[in-house]
């Protein structure tokens, strides 16, 4: 298998851009290291939308985020899909491509959701090989994300660190791992998500994602992206960034979106974070 | 194959609504039960199928109200779930979906017009996010033989639609735009003919005349210069005028068409 591509090197705190402030950041270009763009959002051919993500490229290095491609799904690989996503990725310039561990459409019906796959061996080689498929064909390694889940599968034997560290050396590729999806599994499966980075190789991980979700009303955690990155969360990013030195680190808020300024402040927190780990790893 | 199961407990759920299959694969979880968990799925993707068609039918919206439309949105999820992984092509069987429901409920008897406003809000959806347009090739265009010129097809912009309607689906439309009480106006049948286009970025409409609309089909047909210039005495002008408002944007050689 091919690996002609770069891995994320850039080790800033980024922004997830949506809608709401995509004008804003073209007029006033406010000093963030780098942008995630959802590609889904911008899988477009033409028109106001192309014109900003050409805008946004050229002021800002921005890397590409998908939750459609199913790597957990059954079927051949949508390769017409993937070769919009590396159309993309070529105009916009974008520097990685990530997706999720996750099914997210089967047999002709997408989802719009990230469904859980059981975490076994037979798991691990599905999606490997889809993983190797979709690396084969951008000619790159990518990142792949772990994802919150609310059902227990009973076939599941092995941990989620235990998993993701299986998977991304079965396929080589590169691990994204969301912060607070290993909060929200740590409430939900009763994990330890202290432990479970513990069992995550360093080498493999190329970006963290922080987010926001409501706390202490008991019952089910769920991944909402609709508030400030907890203190939970904040601890554990520091755990991850002690454990696996600086990462590219992104803010994701993607419902109940905030003013410009609550978002900034979110961004200058973790910078703040990311900033002591990269002056720690110099020493 | 346990993971086999797995993804047909899933399909099971989204596709038809059904948690059997998911019962017997998975388990409550420590913070709840596997009911809770299910709930959360399937809302999930509903919730984003209903944000979508608001976003998408705004007017239809407005016209019905917020509960109406929701009511019927989470219909058309029911039965038609996404088939595409862009939720911007998600919404495109909607006007036949109010078609329906206003056919086999009276309640809706004073808002006949709505599959038209819904299919021309589609049309306004779609053309926000086609290609952009190029310039007519002037220069290939004069150097053309007269033989090759009689057997051209002409090309439509790629961002453009064009609407034919049993209502005046642009004057409800433009209402809303301009915030009018657009619910206790009296809307009767009238056709109307419409091109929606996108000039630059924000898609926009004009009113045709029903020749002109009969000529730009027939262009959007694959109808060679030749067979246009014959159904249409007054063809040369209106080109003319397709061509200065960028309507037509391109021809190809006929024989590569049809």
């Amino acid at each position: 298998m091919s690996k002609r591509g770069t891995p994320p090197s850039a080790i800033e705190v980024g922004l997830g851009l949506r809608a709401k402030y995509v004008n804003y950041v073209i007029e006033n270009r406010p000093d963030v290291g780098w942008f995630e763009l959802l590609a889904d959002n911008w899988l477009v051919d033409g028109g106001l939308l192309r014109a900003q993500l050409l805008k946004v490229a050229e002021c800002y290095p921005v890397a590409l985020h998908g939750v459609n491609l199913s790597l957990g799904g059954a079927g051949p690989i949508d390769l017409t899909y993937l070769g919009k996503v590396q159309e993309l990725m070529v105009s916009s310039g974008a520097t990685w491509y990530s997706e999720h561990i996750a099914v997210t459409g089967l047999d002709g019906v997408e989802f719009h959701d990230l469904l859980p796959l059981p975490m076994t061996e037979e798991s691990i080689k599905h999606v490997g090989d889809r993983i190797s498929a979709v690396q084969d064909f951008l000619g790159q390694q990518i990142l792949v994300e772990n994802v919150s889940s609310y059902i227990q599968l009973s076939e599941s034997y092995l941990s989620e660190g235990e998993f993701l560290a299986e998977l991304s050396k079965y396929a080589d590729c590169l691990l994204l791992i969301d912060a607070n999806n290993l909060y929200v599994n740590e409430i939900n499966h009763g994990s330890s998500a202290l432990a479970e980075i513990k069992k995550i190789p360093p080498k493999r991980v190329a970006e963290i994602h922080l987010a926001g979700s409501p706390t202490g009303g008991g019952g089910i955690a769920i991944d909402t992206h609709s508030e400030r990155v907890n203190d939970t969360v904040w601890r554990l990013y520091q755990a991850m960034l002690s454990a696996w030195g600086p990462r590219p680190t992104l803010i994701e808020w993607d419902n109940d979106i905030p003013s410009w300024d609550t978002l900034y402040s979110e961004y200058s927190k973790a910078k703040h974070y990311l900033d002591k780990s990269n002056s720690n790893s110099g020493d | 194959m346990p993971l086999e199961n797995i993804h047909h407990s899933y399909l099971s759920l989204i596709k038809n609504g059904s948690s059997q299959e998911l019962r017997a694969v998975a388990n409550d979880t420590a913070a709840g039960t596997l009911t809770e968990a299910i709930s959360i799925y399937t809302n999930n993707t509903k919730e984003r199928l209903v944000a979508t068609l608001e976003a998408a039918f705004p007017v239809c919206k407005q016209v019905v109200g917020n509960d109406c439309f929701r009511a019927m949105a989470e219909e058309y999820a029911l039965r038609h779930p996404s088939d595409d992984k862009s939720l911007y092509h998600y919404g495109a069987r909607f006007s036949q979906f109010t078609d329906l429901i206003i056919k086999t409920n009276d309640e809706f008897y004073n808002v006949a017009y709505l599959p038209d406003l819904a299919l021309f809000e589609w049309k306004m959806h779609l053309s926000f996010f086609q290609k952009d347009r190029k310039a007519f090739d002037f220069g290939r265009f004069a150097n053309l033989e007269k033989s090759q010129l009689s057997k051209i097809v002409f090309t439509l912009s790629p961002d453009i639609y064009l609407l034919e309607t049993e209502f005046p689906a642009a004057i409800i439309w433009e209402l809303h735009e301009i915030n009018e009480p657009f619910k206790k106006a009296i809307i009767e049948k009238g056709k109307g003919y419409y091109l929606i286009e996108r000039p630059l970025y924000k898609p926009t409409f004009t009113h045709l005349k029903q020749h002109e609309f009969d000529a730009l089909t027939k262009i959007e047909e694959g109808f060679t210069f030749e067979n246009l210039l014959l159904s249409f005495s007054d063809f040369e002008s209106l080109v003319t005028e397709f061509l200065k408002n960028g309507w037509v944007n391109g021809f190809k050689n006929g024989s590569e068409t049809r």
